[in-house]
């Protein structure tokens, strides 16, 4: 089976080269892409400078448009599952060996990691109660175990690549699961362990994180209606 | 309302009428937009002219007080105008995001080819 790794980068000039080498001595047999989300640092400059395959956004899209490239890049060029990895150095390069070791059995076609797994951490943070109660509604509507939706690490298999395309999905957590589960994914959960952030803001920072589980929740309500017929538009 | 009051509000109708219109001809607006903000200039000059309309039709929509019914109406427009705007900028966001997408990875090939082809010349006697 033929993967493809995909690294979304929004100005993550301090821990970039630290990725790169880390992916070049840890997975050297692995394609990997790096997907620049218009940073406005020197992110752009430093994947050119490490001779690094790359895509460039003319201007920042977003963390759900940044995936969605990296699907249709796979499916452009013939992969059989992408799997992404986060550049902001929180992310284990063994936990994703672990993932694309149980992506070669082919038992599952979306693999998750999660955080909350194992119980690895009982720190109990407004984050983590968001993002477990969303995993409990996931879990609730899907009839499948899910700990964690919002993990950015995840690997998609061709097939429902061409689902999460199909069907425009706005999250790529909640939303991106329940929509994959209920057209027969099978989704498999991996234990990760994630390291502090060394630099730069997380996504869901300050009151995003109250604004996400609403936005997540909508999202929620439109992967349980049915497809919309493609348009000749 | 009095006749002074009358010409004052067509006159600003009128001159909202005619900023419609250079918008168009200046293409700002396409034809669709320009034509509902003609028809509603259309609407608030009969109704700029003729008070009592404004009266009768408070009486039939529940004899509301015909400031009340202007104001709801009013509203309904701008919230339903609103709404229409959202959908079209949700629209253009999504071409924008395909556009910037084809684009990422046009420039890709084209890095590949350059590259590929800078190789070929240095290999070349």
């Amino acid at each position: 089976m033929k993967g493809l790794i995909t690294i979304p980068v929004y100005n993550e000039e301090t821990t970039l080269p630290s990725i790169i080498r880390g992916f070049r001595s840890r997975c050297p047999d692995y394609h990997c892409l790096f997907i620049d989300d218009g940073s406005s640092d020197s992110s752009r400059a430093l994947l050119e400078e490490h001779g690094v395959a790359y895509v460039h956004h003319l201007f920042n899209l977003g963390y759900s448009a940044t995936i969605q490239t990296g699907m249709q890049y796979a499916l452009d060029h013939g992969y059989d599952y992408v799997v992404f990895f986060d550049a902001d150095g929180q992310h284990r390069l063994e936990d994703l060996l672990t993932i694309l070791a149980l992506a070669q059995k082919g038992e599952s076609d979306l693999i998750v990691g999660s955080r909350y797994l194992g119980n690895r951490r009982n720190r109990w943070t407004l984050r983590r109660a968001v993002h477990r109660s969303l995993a409990g509604i996931v879990t609730l509507c899907t009839g499948e175990r899910v700990t964690d939706t919002t993990c950015g690490l995840k690997l998609i298999t061709r097939e429902f690549m061409e689902v999460a395309l199909r069907i425009p999905t706005e999250d790529m957590g909640a939303e991106l699961i329940t929509a994959l589960i209920r057209h027969g994914a099978r989704v498999a959960e991996v234990p990760i362990e994630v390291e502090e952030r060394k630099s730069g803001t997380s996504m869901h920072h300050s009151w995003k994180v109250l604004f996400y589980p609403l936005k997540a929740l909508l999202c929620l309500v439109t992967a349980g209606l049915p497809e919309k017929p493609p348009s000749d538009k | 309302m009095n006749l002074h009051s009358k010409f004052v509000v067509s006159l600003f109708v009128v001159a909202l009428f005619l900023w419609v219109l250079r918008l168009f001809t200046r293409k700002q607006l396409n034809s669709g937009q320009a034509s509902l903000w003609l028809i509603t200039l259309v609407g608030c000059e009969v109704l700029a002219l003729s008070p009592s309309l404004a009266d009768s039709l408070s009486v039939i929509w529940g004899n509301l007080v015909p400031v009340s019914w202007i104001s709801f109406v009013g509203m309904v427009l701008l919230i339903c105008c609103l709404l229409s705007q959202s959908v079209q900028l949700n629209n253009l966001q999504e071409k924008l995001t395909q556009m910037v997408r084809h684009h990422a990875f046009l420039e890709q090939r084209v890095r590949k080819l350059e590259s590929a082809h800078t190789k070929d010349t240095t290999d070349s006697p």
